[in-house]
């Protein structure tokens, strides 16, 4: 049996250096398929989830997450999209990443934006207000989309949907979205 | 905005939500391939009967099979029509470790069934739902599977302390300038398995180093012992194996032969030690199961031709760090041996991680994936490697797991150098001191468990081979630059480790078992 979530906590608190190995055996593949849906690459996905490890030990203390899962689940995503970009840069990468991002290109209008932290929170707290207001089916499907980059097949055969259905849905939500955040006031 | 800043922001959505979206799917770590360690230990214990050719009457001789095609029989080989009955055996099929042709002659007594582990599943290179559904499914699997042979009963590893500490002051203390590789994990296998075939004051007097009270406690303990540290799959390798080779002459007690298999994992042999293949086999079985580590040692082994038995004891581990070494940080530097300066390659890191500061020494540990950690320790300047193994704060850390206090999280500035050493131990005279006297003995030994055709058996030999290695191989890791990039929980302290001159090494397996202990005097 995997080990509590509480008491790979307190190994944490504790400095102790099993935190690191009972994290990667409880979320190691969590993660791995996190970093594999952004970068398509094993062994960059490897060394992403070795970074997120090494990270967490960083981190913890004085954070302690409220959901493990989710809080290693961004570090890894956030490491994972900054090698997407590195590797990337000033090119199309390719891919599924590609796509998502594509997608995501409709809802924003690609000008520059000043880098702001607070209003990037305040982003992402719209964000997650608008996806309350939908049904716990299209919230998972935007977020398997957008959160997870998971492919438009793996989330149709999550929600038993045809890959039309799914594509359908993802659109109207960018399109929602889009709408939400302009009436908000957000310059995007 | 641009697309990567909207991705970026839509990362920081309330954990709530991320995680509704999720399967909560619980998995486990990934297959790391490198190793990082590798060490390799043989602790042989041969017996001979006493004025063997005098004593030996005849009875109970097992020819072996083929028998025609034999080598020329040992000076104790049975006269014509002596009686040629099998032994007390039920599995005679012949080995199957790729025996020669005419080596038809041993028999296996009994053999030693080892855990199935499944091994690590590949992870998937394709995100499909199914893929990662089955790979789930297999960590699972491959998770439940090594958590029941870890998970002891508590107090399985008693004795184990007391054990350590009085081995190393005897094994450890020479101050000669050599380097010191010791195994006490795989000298307890041998010497429980001692304890099985002896019995009177000989099973006592070892009973009493290894701190158990009954043949039954140590039989439970051995087992739990072996289970608690084994791993054998495509993450990591750590086998305690045992073996007990048989005249055969001599049938060993079919009891005793199946005890030691069902509490030491023990396979137990019956041949010719006169035949060349046999000791052949002999040395097969230990290369194979050291992965051919011990090759120089092995290959000068042979059986003693007058031996009622031979037990073989060994260590196989290997492992890789959880934090790999980078292979460009590596540079050859001076170590100050005891012998003189020399150049060594030295291996760069730093880590934050704990830092224990000792009355007499300093100390850092690095894990191994699924497979314990290694402790690196420094004594303090003007104080000697080996005299750590009579210092009892050295000693408490040696023996601790997860509970020696005088540590804090610290950068560490490490400089450790590659080292490849090997040592080997005779044990005869050490176990003595230890007061193990009996079984040296054949006036006053007792080994009616193991046999009762012979009498006077006492131990001719008894010595360890060992050999321990590490290079910067293992999991990969991201520097600790990157990891001060987060700005959270950075240690005050900060610590210079250069392990350039002589330094102890542990190897621990899961639940603190001490596999090997040594002292680099040379980082060969």
């Amino acid at each position: 049996m995997s080990m509590e979530d509480n008491e790979i906590l307190d190994l944490y608190r504790e400095r102790n250096q099993r935190a690191v190995i009972e994290t990667n055996a409880k979320y190691g593949g969590y993660c791995g398929k996190i970093a594999m849906n952004i970068l398509h690459s094993r062994e960059d996905a490897e060394e992403c989830v070795n970074d997120t490890f090494l990270k967490a030990w960083n981190t913890i203390p004085p954070t302690v997450p409220e959901i493990l899962s989710a809080f290693l689940g961004r570090i890894t995503r956030n490491i994972s999209f900054n090698r997407y970009k590195a590797m990337h840069a000033g090119k199309r990468g390719g891919g599924e990443m590609t796509v998502i991002l594509d997608e995501i290109a409709e809802i924003v209008s690609g000008g520059e934006t000043p880098e702001d932290a607070l209003s990037r929170r305040e982003l992402s707290r719209a964000i997650g207000e608008f996806l309350e207001e939908q049904t716990a089916e299209k919230r998972g499907m935007f977020i398997r989309r957008y959160w997870y980059s998971d492919s438009i097949s793996v989330i149709a055969k999550r929600y038993k949907k045809t890959e039309n259905t799914v594509s359908v849905t993802l659109n109207r939500l960018r399109k929602q979205l889009r709408g939400y955040l302009t009436e908000r006031g957000f310059n995007i | 905005m641009k697309k990567e800043q909207f991705y970026e922001a839509m990362g920081d959505i309330d954990d709530r939500l991320v995680n509704e979206a999720s399967r909560s799917a619980q998995v486990k770590p990934k297959t790391w391939r490198y190793f990082a360690a590798a060490a390799a230990c043989l602790v042989v214990c041969a017996g001979a009967g006493a004025a063997l050719n005098h004593i030996y009457n005849g009875r109970n001789t097992v020819p072996v099979e083929n028998e025609s095609s034999a080598a020329s029989g040992t000076s104790a080989q049975p006269a014509a029509g002596a009686n040629t009955s099998a032994p007390t055996t039920q599995q005679t099929e012949t080995i199957n470790i790729e025996p020669p042709a005419s080596a038809k002659k041993c028999k296996v007594l009994a053999e030693a069934v080892y855990p199935e582990l499944p091994p690590y599943p590949e992870m998937p290179t394709e995100g499909t739902e199914e893929e990662w559904e089955k790979f789930t499914a297999l960590q699972e699997e491959w998770w439940n599977a090594n958590k029941v042979l870890s998970e002891q009963p508590e107090g399985f590893d008693k004795g184990m302390d007391e054990f350590f500490r009085n081995s190393v002051g005897t094994l450890m203390t020479e101050q000669d300038g050599t380097n010191k590789v010791y195994s006490p994990a795989s000298l307890y296998m041998a010497l429980g398995m001692s304890a099985e075939i002896t019995d009177g004051n000989s099973r006592g007097q070892i009973l009493g180093l290894l701190g158990q009270d009954s043949i039954e406690e140590m039989r439970s303990h051995a087992k739990s012992v072996w289970q608690s540290v084994y791993k054998k799959d495509n993450t990591a390798t750590c086998v305690l194996a045992d073996s007990l080779w048989m005249n055969s002459m001599f049938p060993c007690k079919q009891s005793t032969a199946d005890s030691l298999a069902e509490n030491y994992y023990a396979s137990i042999f019956t041949g010719d030690p006169a035949a060349e293949e046999y000791t052949q086999m002999f040395r097969g079985w230990i290369d194979g199961q050291t992965d051919g580590l011990l090759g120089d040692y092995t290959k000068e082994l042979k059986l003693d031709p007058d031996m009622v038995m031979t037990l073989a004891s060994t260590v196989n581990y290997s492992g890789k760090w959880l934090e790999k070494f980078q292979k460009e940080n590596t540079s050859a530097e001076t170590f100050h041996a005891p012998s003189g300066d020399r150049e060594a390659q030295f291996m760069h890191a730093d880590r934050q991680t704990a830092y224990w500061s000792g009355g007499n020494f300093g100390a850092i540990s690095m894990s191994l994936e699924n497979n314990g950690e290694m402790r690196l320790i420094l004594p303090d300047e003007g104080f000697s490697a080996e005299e750590l193994f009579t210092d009892g704060d050295a000693l408490n850390f040696m023996t601790s797991w997860n509970d020696y206090e005088n540590g804090e999280y610290s950068i560490v500035h490490m400089s450790v150098p590659k080292f490849d050493v090997s040592a080997h131990i005779n044990l005869s005279t050490e176990l003595k001191k230890l007061g193990v006297t009996d079984i040296f003995d054949s006036s006053i030994s007792d080994f009616t468990p193991l046999t009762e055709d012979i009498g006077g058996i006492f131990i001719s030999q008894a010595e360890q081979d060992s050999r321990v290695m590490i290079d910067e191989e293992g999991c990969r890791a991201a520097a600790v630059t990157i990891m001060g990039g987060m700005g959270a929980g950075a240690p005050d302290n900060e610590v210079d480790f250069v392990l350039d001159r002589p330094f102890v090494f542990e190897i621990v397996g899961g639940n603190g078992i001490p596999l090997f202990v040594g002292v680099v005097n040379v980082p060969e």
